[in-house]
């Protein structure tokens, strides 16, 4: 815990006077404008099951914007420290740095654009966000562990269907992933279609299939809205997948509301619901109560409470992460 | 007191330009000639990059212009705070923020000069510079 604020406070100071214009800094290749950049995240657990520390991940970013491509990378390590006391006494450490993306984008037209390497698969709106400082809550909702892939290696194509430029995704992968390290499916195939539908609501609806390099195939869909009104923020999103011959989550759905209620602070609130049916059914319900603190733009401090329904995993975290 | 009268008559009616003449502009090679509310807030987001096959370029003013807080108020409709974290999961995603210029007359200058830019600006200003009036709003 004391290592926890210590790391913070230096944090802070280091990036106490940032603005969203001019965080970053630009380099210049061959006229391309280049961009450098990355993540840290700490946590600190006490709960039913765990009580730990965790220096839990750092990355880093590069990329680049020419007129009718762009271009990222991102090495990332994760658990680079953890010290827990329960449920075993432990320390380990992991500086072994993998890709977690690496993809080449390339605006066609008007209304066509192909990437084409690793990237995050555009399903739902947790996903495309999906590092500490940038989410809401320390904790992910469940969902987004055990629906789709989270990570594709292949192709995305994306299509502007209308005036509206209302958006379909298509996402074919059909070889091995360019590094599995970090992936939630260790999958070899995926193929998956999204609509995404913007009005005051943002929709997306997508179905997929992928399979798994232990043979296993599932078939996924996944429905979600969002709702932004100026200080307050709406997310739902549900989900089921059949895997095999077996609906293995029948049913999985979180809501999530988000008040930004002072300049810097934000109050969260999520409930998730779901059903799985692996070995053995489970039915469960988390509530989720948390309070984020951003000092500057690209710096998070939150405080979360989880509550479980039914199994015995309620928990306390606090975590400092920030972006640059 | 005639004189007085007049002082505030004009006043009032620069109180009441000024409150009616955000508007979004650009100069006369620009591939449409009008913009919708929420085409602006797409392009502003990068959410179009392309227009009629051009690329287009976004202007901001720096953080610190009424005339930005009113763009963010009336037609992005996006708290600061809100962008700025949606600036940051672009930064993330591997995309950049407009770029930022200082003053009005800067980006007046500079949508005059470079094709398929644009930007927001008083009306009168965006008039001097012969600017393409591409959407104007009433508040």
């Amino acid at each position: 815990m004391k290592k926890f604020f210590i790391i913070s406070l230096v944090w802070l100071i280091l990036v106490g006077r940032l603005a969203a214009d001019d965080f970053f800094k630009e380099y210049t290749v061959y006229e391309t404008p280049f961009y450098l950049g990355g993540y840290l995240s700490t946590e600190y657990i006490k709960g039913d099951r765990q009580e730990a520390f965790l220096f839990d991940d750092i990355a880093f970013l590069a990329y680049a914007e020419g007129a009718r491509w762009d271009f990222v990378a991102e090495l990332e390590a994760k658990n680079i420290y953890i010290e827990q006391s329960r449920p075993t006494d432990m320390q380990s450490s992991n500086l072994n740095f993998s890709i977690e993306r690496l993809n080449l984008t390339y605006y066609i037209d008007d209304a066509n654009t192909i990437r084409i390497g690793k990237f995050n698969t555009p399903v739902g709106f947790w996903n495309l966000t999906p590092i500490n400082v940038l989410r809401e809550t320390t904790s992910n909702p469940y969902i987004i562990d055990n629906t789709f892939p989270k990570l594709t290696s292949g192709l995305c194509y994306r299509r502007s269907i209308n005036q509206n430029y209302d958006l379909l995704y298509i996402v074919l992968q059909n070889n091995d992933e360019i590094d599995s390290s970090y992936n939630n499916f260790n999958i070899k195939q995926h193929y998956s279609a999204t609509l995404e539908i913007e009005k005051e609501i943002i929709y997306k609806g997508s179905v997929g299939y992928f399979k798994e390099r232990e043979g296993s195939n599932s078939v996924y869909a996944l429905a979600a809205l969002r709702y932004d009104l100026f200080n307050h923020t709406f997310t739902l999103e549900a989900s089921t997948r059949r895997k095999d011959s077996k609906t293995v989550v029948p049913y999985d759905i979180y809501f999530q509301y988000v008040w930004n209620f002072a300049e810097k602070y934000f109050l969260i609130g999520r409930i998730e619901r779901y059903r799985t049916e692996y070995s053995k059914k489970l039915e469960e319900a988390i509530g989720v109560a948390g309070l984020t603190y951003r000092p500057a733009p690209n710096v998070a401090i939150k405080a979360e409470y989880d509550r479980y329904s039914f199994e015995k995993r309620d928990k306390i975290l606090f975590s400092f992460s920030f972006i640059f | 007191m005639k004189k007085a009268k007049a002082v505030i008559l004009l006043l009032i009616l620069c109180g009441c330009s000024m409150a009616g003449d955000l508007v979004v502009a650009a100069n006369s090679n620009f591939p449409v000639s009008s913009l919708s509310k929420k085409m602006i807030k797409k392009i502003y987001l990068d959410k179009i990059r392309f227009l009629k096959g051009k690329k287009i370029y976004p202007i901001n003013m720096s953080g610190k212009s009424p005339l930005r807080a009113r763009f963010e108020k009336n037609i992005l409709n996006m708290p600061r705070t809100e962008l700025e974290r949606y600036w940051l999961k672009s930064h993330y995603m591997g995309h950049r923020p407009p770029k930022v210029l200082k003053s009005k007359e800067a980006v007046a200058l500079f949508l005059q000069k470079v094709d398929n830019s644009l930007g927001y600006l008083d009306k009168t200003t965006a008039e001097e510079f012969g600017l393409k009036i591409l959407y104007e709003s009433d508040r």
